[in-house]
């Protein structure tokens, strides 16, 4: 077991050397041949391409697409999904109405709505945000009503007896109560959106990150495949640093005004 | 049970009136091959089961997924314990994971089909990969979870390595090393459907595919309410095992 | 008793591993596995496979269907699949790129005259006429970087217009009659059933024949394996494409019976009727390397060769392609 994390410097610099180290075999490997330089280039050939890419600015339309898609169907996704799941987790006659009907549709895997989708609703916006915004929205739900039911009832009943309306109560008690709950589910929900944006990309390709991989692969052009994977890696590791930070500033809020 | 089912009474309702609602419209005054009726939905689904071709996709699917599981579970807890308790393995994979885990999987069945072709081996790595991450973090949250007081105790008492690992370790560890198996579970299956579709050539996934292509909606229909009946046994057979297992080890452990 | 258990079973394995070597060196048959699609270009594939040809030559054909020919070459690129159907474009690609595909044998080719196999069609009633009403319309195709794509841009070049200007969507064959019906397109390119179901349903009408107009006999489509393999087997592959040339043989001597139109049915789903009514390709025993070469040249212009090295056209053709094998 760990005792606290001593002596960050050394912990830092094994880090980075098992990164380097890593990445170093790896080019070795395809420099001498032990590993097929055309199937996996060498990471050096791909953080050039890399480079092109981002400097000529050829990176800026796909990742607006991919990020458009993402940014809107998360917000309907969420907004939709908290609503309801703060109704749901605070009326029981809410709950028991709807709760069967989640309960059959949440395990489903959402990417095998797809081809359905495609075939209904065709392939554009319409399609893609439906999609993105069904799988975002599940996560976020069962958490909405999880942190809604979780919410003491000494803080509801105080709020009644000062009058609040319950529209009131729901919006300045339970939401701020239920916000660490709901942060986990949208947490979920973003991996879970990525996931979905490009996959539906992929399969229903007009432009974005997906289907450009999909394209590259596609046309054997296999240094830029992996040169767009690595671009779509970062992008999910500072969409995924950028929630954590929003997180703990909208927690943290919410504890103040509490 | 019953009380359960009497307080879900106006859900199931619903699903029941959804349902007829559906059969209705569809045989009477919506006349589109997108809502095919509930009745042929059902046909196909028994057609798909006499000729073979669904429990056929459906045997693809899940033998691949549950054995990628399995392999990233497994390695999932072993790297886990590892670097909860070494320090330098901690500091070594710490980044790479942490680079690694954004990454959406769908982006990496592409430069894997090139590696391992469009079979069962695709599924299992990238089932394994995606199960992988979830355990392991949870597996070192669990290790963090372990009494210490109870571990000096162990260590004053002179109980053996691998008793403590048993009584101590495990037992605290293990829910959250569950919950994160139960996380990775379901993802399993997503990853499985999203492999399949992207570079599919057999399985579910692909069966729902090669029914768009043929533009036959109750096939799709059909294999989209098999799968989220899939999803939802998995499921509950999870929670059923975990439970016995959580009950056998504390009643070991006492 | 576990004991006994576990040695019984290890004993029923043990014979039944005896037994099922023992079964398959007596057939003495050599696995080959080839990705197909199930359209009617590869029915030759399917009626060597049905007639016995592939065993007659000892070799037992593994056919894996995909949706698509970009999803087959990847996989033979990994050495997965031994044999691989695909369009001529994405074969060229993968050889420019140095995978090392190399074409065995022929796949399917247009004809010598329209109707064609695949056409460029629009909405009834449509106003485009020629390469210059494309420029800025949305027109279908069912991947880009594929022989569909590349016709089209050709086509619109011939025909006085701007192909770069053409805006290419991607959408799956079956969806692009409901995409152009509901305007959400302006014209696509498709393929047989499709096509004639299209147009016979009044919802669409033919626009031109991309095919035809580039040349006569497009080499739409061929078997490819890699070039460690076929040095590795040459003479495996001799036997491949010989019982594949006894299927083209069969096809073409048996079109429009009933046994073929069974196959044809089963092997793409498509019912009998519609199988009385569509264009159906050529299919030659022998790939043309003038026509490849005219292919390529193609590629080269609308920039799919764009890498700073030439492509030795020799190299994407075997022996087994160019000769005819009997």
């Amino acid at each position: 077991m760990p005792e606290g994390y001593r002596g960050r410097w050394p912990d830092r610099a094994l880090s980075a050397a098992a990164i380097i180290v890593s990445l170093g075999a790896l080019e070795l490997a395809v420099h001498f041949g032990s590993v097929n330089g055309k199937i996996i280039p060498p990471p050096t050939a791909v953080l050039q391409r890399m480079w092109d890419l981002v400097s000529s600015g050829a990176v800026l339309p796909p990742l607006g697409t991919t990020l458009y898609l993402l940014f809107v169907a998360y917000v309907c996704g969420c907004g939709t999904a908290i609503l309801l799941g703060l109704l749901m987790g605070r009326f029981r006659p809410v709950y028991n109405l709807l709760e069967p009907l989640v309960e059959l549709l949440r395990p489903l895997p959402k990417p095998a709505l797809l081809p359905l989708l495609i075939l209904l609703l065709g392939l554009g916006d319409t399609m893609k945000l439906t999609t993105v915004g069904l799988a975002v929205f599940f996560p976020v739900l069962i958490n909405a009503i999880q942190g809604a039911r979780g919410v003491d009832p000494v803080l509801i009943n105080t709020a009644r007896t000062f009058g609040y309306s319950p529209l009131a109560i729901l919006w300045k008690v339970i939401l701020p109560a239920a916000a660490p709950m709901i942060f986990v589910g949208m947490r979920v929900s973003l991996a879970l959106g990525l996931l979905l944006v490009v996959l539906t990309e992929m399969l229903a390709g007009t432009g974005g990150l997906g289907f450009l991989i999909v394209d590259m692969q596609r046309s054997f052009k296999v240094l830029d495949m992996y040169a767009w994977l690595v671009i779509l890696a970062v992008l999910g590791f500072a969409l995924n640093a950028t929630f954590v930070r929003i997180e703990h500033w909208a927690i943290y809020w919410v504890v103040e005004v509490q | 049970m019953h009380r359960i089912l009497r307080s879900r009474l106006s859900g199931i309702l619903l699903l029941i009136a959804i349902f007829l609602l559906w059969q209705v419209a569809a045989t009477s005054w919506i006349d589109s091959p997108s809502l095919p009726p509930l009745s042929a939905v059902a046909a196909s689904l028994v057609a798909g089961f006499q000729s073979g071709e669904l429990p056929d996709a459906v045997a693809a699917s899940l033998w691949a997924m549950m054995l990628g599981y399995c392999l990233g579970v497994l390695c999932a807890v072993a790297v886990g314990s590892a670097m909860a308790n070494i320090r330098p393995v901690r500091a070594a994979f710490d980044p790479i994971i942490e680079l690694l885990r954004p990454i959406p999987i769908p982006a990496i069945v592409p430069p894997l089909i090139l590696l391992f072709g469009i079979d069962a081996a695709l599924k299992i790595f990238v089932v394994a990969f995606s199960s992988f991450f979830p355990v392991v973090v949870n597996t070192m949250g669990g290790a963090r979870a372990v009494d210490p007081i109870a571990l000096d105790v162990g260590r004053t008492l002179r109980v053996g390595r691998l008793r403590m690992v048993r009584s101590i370790i495990i037992p605290a560890s293990l829910p959250y090393i569950l919950a994160g198996m139960r996380t990775s579970l379901s993802l399993a299956l997503i990853t499985t459907i999203t492999a399949e579709l992207i570079a599919g050539s057999a399985g579910i996934g692909y069966y729902i595919l090669a029914m768009q292509y043929a533009m036959r909606t109750s096939e799709m229909y059909g294999a989209i309410l098999l799968l989220a009946l899939i999803g939802y046994l998995l499921n509950h057979l999870f929670l059923a095992g975990e439970r016995r297992v959580l009950h056998w080890y504390r009643t070991e452990s006492a | 008793m576990l004991e006994g258990l576990i040695r019984s079973i290890t004993f029923a394995a043990a014979v039944c591993g005896v037994l099922a070597s023992a079964s398959s060196q007596a057939q003495q048959l050599t696995k080959v596995r080839v990705s197909t699609i199930p359209i009617i270009d590869t029915i030759p594939l399917a009626a060597a496979v049905a007639q016995g040809y592939f065993k007659a030559e000892g070799l037992d054909v593994d056919t894996t269907p995909t949706v698509g020919g970009a999803v087959g070459l990847p996989a033979l690129a990994a050495g997965q699949i031994q044999i691989g159907y695909s369009n001529i474009v994405s074969i060229v690609l993968g050889n420019y790129e140095g995978l090392g595909f190399e074409m065995i044998a022929a796949g399917s080719a247009s004809g010598d005259a329209p109707p064609n196999t695949a056409a460029l069609f629009g909405k009834k009633g449509t106003d485009i006429r020629n390469g210059k009403d494309l420029e800025g319309k949305r027109v279908a195709v069912n991947t880009r970087n594929s022989i569909n794509w590349l016709v089209v841009r050709e086509w619109a070049r011939l025909m006085g217009g701007d192909p770069n200007r053409i805006n290419f969507v991607e959408v799956p064959f079956p969806s692009m009659t409901d995409a152009l019906r509901t305007g959400q397109l302006d014209a696509g390119f498709t393929v047989e059933p499709f096509l004639s179901a299209g147009v016979k349903g009044g919802v669409t009408e033919i626009i031109g024949w991309p095919y035809d107009r580039i040349m006569k006999r497009v080499p739409i489509s061929q078997y490819a394996a890699t070039k460690s393999f076929i040095d590795a087997n040459p003479e495996l592959i001799v036997r491949w494409v010989r019982a594949y040339n006894k299927g083209i043989d069969w096809i073409n001597q048996n079109s429009g019976s009933e046994e073929w139109i069974k196959l044809v049915a089963g092997h793409t789903r498509m019912t009998a009727d519609q199988v009385r009514n569509i264009a159906l390709p050529v299919w030659d025993k022998t790939v043309n390397p003038a026509a490849v070469e005219k292919m390529v040249d193609v590629m080269r212009m609308h920039g799919l060769l764009a890498g700073d090295h030439k492509l030795n056209v020799g190299s994407l053709l075997h022996t087994t392609a160019t000769t005819e094998v009997k």
